[in-house]
């Protein structure tokens, strides 16, 4: 029973239109078809695909799913069934040699998966899930790296089932191993499951698929009040509700699921909010971000070959995509469930804002629908933690919040609060987070934004657009505290600019804002000769809302972005030697209206720029000083 | 300019398909493959399980992708809709499986890895981290990405 007994005759596309090297492939290889018998297996391979776009969240996810089947004929119809698994001895020669009774149990039908992965590969090369379709009416599947379901009534469940384990990385949500009747099974040992989907932690606060639920739902939702059985009660709460349901990952007790029922629990039943989730952040990726076109985008290079890139997409989740040299651009993905704040009318809306403390961890930041400020950090060891309130300030709608890491162990944290007032708090590892205070009394104009920087560990200093229209400052001082707020100069700005501020050496800042008739205006400071006059940079000016960015590459050395009023994406650059250059359109990009460019620069020779294209979409391009400007392209997955 | 350093460059991508009986583990087929390696499957941060990690020639770690096949048991589903799943231990494990790896101009070799890292704190606990405790890292195998073309 091996290839011998058949012959692949040929692969046909049933599904999908996307182009195969940015799709989720799914191959189904018929096995115990023989030649007069193909129709059955296209029936079969239709239902599969009618099915699975069908369930939540495949079905807003076909766009991106390709489906194929591989014809092959077999010389035998159906499969083997032994006796020793309770079958009835027959025997069918086959292509792929699929047996049911795997174990000794009748409905584990398996295969030989090595032939079943290296035909697909040589029919679809670019497939990512594999299945078999065997030619019997018993019922039976397997999973595995190869799936494989049987035409019995209700077995392509089987299938989905499988693929959340082995293309998604999902647990199962049942709370027994061999059917509850098991020993040994009453606790879930200590340790907290990898998977996303199951978790011994009821902490609101702190648990993993916190996002998803409800503030007046009761954790644990579900609790078992018998831990030497399985809880076999009807749930508690309305179909859908997400909480903690005790019963989880093999166990009776100890271990949680996200809703009472899931298809990683119970086949024939949806997936859970969270599995579909998980889901999303596999095959939405291949996809593009439809950006919320004036949310500011948020990029950080936590080492010179990695890139963080952290944008909001048009219905406000938080979303994030990341390039690494060895592996390229990961795809756009769901942040912890997050939503950001819209703001008012004609807002830009909340950003997520980021910064990277050492190489191996980030902290976010945004402000949520709530108005509440939420943050969640990437640590190498642990990956993404839920979004979690800093305390109970209620900020301005769309407010952003800035932080900056004066040291490793430390983060201070700025934002609007919702009667304008300038606010901040701090994390340090030893005391954990503090409260919000108003800094020094100070408001800014409604739709202004406070910037911070550290120029030295033991010092900060703070930029904002007040009440009155004028750039106001203030600085804190490890010895000193706070200082009261200044007046920088006469000049008058947008009430709705940021102040951006860079320090191309520690004694020395550069601040850029847009005056109210949106001209580009600039002005300095140095620990010698002290803050110098506003002046309006190389005749340029903005588009509305739109906000300009400054680089320091090195001491000596600026570079300026902005949107301007052609919506056409501008750059300039100041040296020493030189003074200031004119503005030019950087490889012809034009923005969506108002909205924010932003760049870093990795490498001293590198700029990375980030902009939302006229068609919301996010763009990217790069200059490096041996090559100039590159093309834009499309930031997604690569 | 080498274009594994712009952030635009398609890294390219490397199906490996291995069987394995028991301990053993074979690369029966590589082939490069024109196919997007999604960071769902290549995410930076350590966790638990089995990796296809792809290395350059002097052994650096350049990439890590999940291989999400559990050998050890298989998974037995009921006829009836309400019945219970249940799950069955392998005695023998053997089967096969397949994994798409970032390949870009370093690539050299890739090294089949179970991961296992001790238990994380509970989430949202963020004091004064004490070290973790360094993940154990069993190596499965080492195979060359380059070369003699296995499996033909
Ligand atoms: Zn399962
Ligand atoms: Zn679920």
């Amino acid at each position: 029973m091996t290839t011998a007994d058949g012959s692949v005759t040929g692969t046909t596309q049933i599904s999908g239109a996307a182009p195969r090297n940015r799709a989720f492939n799914i191959v189904l290889l018929g096995d115990g078809f023989q030649a007069g018998q193909q129709a059955a297996f296209n029936a079969a391979c239709t239902a599969f695909a009618t099915a699975l776009l069908a369930t939540p969240p495949f079905d807003e996810l076909a766009p991106a799913i390709n489906i194929f089947r591989t014809n092959v004929t077999s010389t035998d119809a159906g499969a083997d069934d032994p006796v020793s698994g309770g079958g009835t001895g027959a025997t069918a020669r086959t292509y792929f040699d699929s047996s049911f009774g795997g174990n000794g149990i009748r409905r584990l039908l398996v295969c030989n998966a090595g032939t079943v992965l290296t035909t697909a590969a040589a029919q679809v090369p670019e497939f990512t899930l594999a299945l078999v379709v065997v030619n019997s009416t018993i019922y039976g599947g397997s999973g595995g790296s190869v799936g494989t379901f049987s035409l019995a009534a209700g077995a392509s469940e089987i299938a989905i089932h499988e693929s959340g384990h082995t293309a998604f990385g999902l647990a199962d949500e049942y709370p027994y191993y061999a059917g509850g009747a098991e020993t040994g099974h009453d606790h879930h040992p200590a340790g907290e499951p990898g998977e996303p989907n199951v978790t011994l932690n009821t902490n609101r606060a702190t648990l993993k698929w916190g996002w998803a639920v409800n503030a007046a739902t009761a954790l644990p939702t579900m609790s078992n009040p018998n831990c030497a059985a399985v809880d076999s009660r009807a749930s508690t709460v309305p179909a859908g509700t997400v909480g903690t349901f005790e019963g989880a990952h093999y166990y009776h007790c100890g271990a949680f699921r996200p809703e009472y029922d899931c298809k990683m629990r119970n086949l024939g039943v949806p997936f859970c909010r969270i599995c579909r989730q998980v889901i999303w952040n596999r095959i939405g990726p291949l996809g593009d971000l439809q950006a919320r076109a004036r949310t500011p985008i948020s990029v950080l290079a936590r080492y010179p070959e990695h890139l963080d890139v952290f944008a909001v997409d048009a219905s406000g989740r938080t979303m994030s995509d990341w390039w690494d040299a060895s592996s390229g651009w990961a795809g756009w993905f769901h942040l912890s469930g997050g939503i950001s704040s819209a703001g008012g009318r004609g807002a830009a809306g909340s950003p997520v804002t980021s910064v990277s403390r050492y190489s191996g961890h980030l902290d976010v930041f945004t402000v949520g629908t709530d108005n509440r400020v939420y943050s969640a950090w990437w640590d190498r060891n642990g990956g993404w933690s839920g979004w979690f309130a800093l305390g109970n300030l209620v900020a301005r709608p769309g407010s952003t919040v800035n932080v900056v890491a004066r040291t490793n162990d430390h983060l201070d944290v700025f934002t609007i609060g919702s009667d304008g007032k300038v606010m901040s708090c701090w994390w340090d590892a030893a005391g954990g987070w503090s409260g919000w205070f108003n800094v020094s009394g100070g408001v800014a104009a409604n739709g202004a934004q406070v910037t911070a920087i550290a120029r030295y560990p033991f010092h900060l200093d703070l930029f904002v657009v007040g009440t009155d229209n004028r750039v106001w400052s203030c600085w804190w001082d490890d010895r000193s505290g706070w200082s009261s707020w200044f007046q920088i100069g006469a000049q008058k700005a947008r009430s709705d600019s940021t102040v951006n501020v860079v320090a191309r050496h520690r004694d020395q800042l550069d601040l850029f804002t847009t005056a109210e008739d949106g001209k580009i205006v600039s002005t300095w400071w140095n620990a010698t000769g002290g803050w110098g006059g506003w002046f309006q940079v190389s005749g340029g000016v903005a588009s509305p809302g739109s906000q300009v960015t400054a680089v320091a590459r090195y001491s000596n050395h600026l570079d300026l972005f902005t949107v301007g009023t052609d919506n056409r994406i501008y750059s300039t650059w100041w040296h020493d030697t030189t003074g200031w250059a004119g503005w030019f359109n950087v490889s012809g990009g034009v923005a969506a209206p108002g909205s924010t460019v932003t760049a870093l620069s990795r490498v001293m020779e590198q700029l990375d720029v980030f902009v939302v294209g006229s068609d919301g979409k996010v763009y990217s391009t790069w200059w490096h000083d041996t090559t100039g400007w590159a093309g834009w392209f499309r930031l997604g997955i690569t | 300019m080498p274009d594994t350093d712009q952030p635009a460059a398609p890294a390219g991508a490397i199906r490996l398909i291995f069987e394995y009986d028991g301990d053993d583990v074979r690369l029966i087929h590589r082939q490069p493959v024109d196919v997007l390696v999604p960071g769902f499957d290549a995410a930076p941060d350590i966790r638990t399980g089995r990796f296809a990690e792809v290395r350059d020639a002097d052994d650096r770690a350049l990439a890590r992708v999940a291989i999400r096949h559990d050998a050890s048991s298989r998974e037995v589903f009921p006829e009836d809709p309400g019945d219970p799943i249940t799950r069955v231990d392998v005695e023998h494990p053997s089967g096969a499986f397949t994994v798409v790896v970032p390949a870009s101009e370093a690539a050299s070799q890739v090294a089949l890895l179970d991961v296992d890292v001790p238990p994380p704190p509970p989430p949202g606990e963020r004091g004064i981290a004490s070290a973790p405790a360094e993940p154990r890292e069993n190596v499965l195998g080492v195979f060359p990405l380059t070369g003699r073309e296995a499996g033909q």
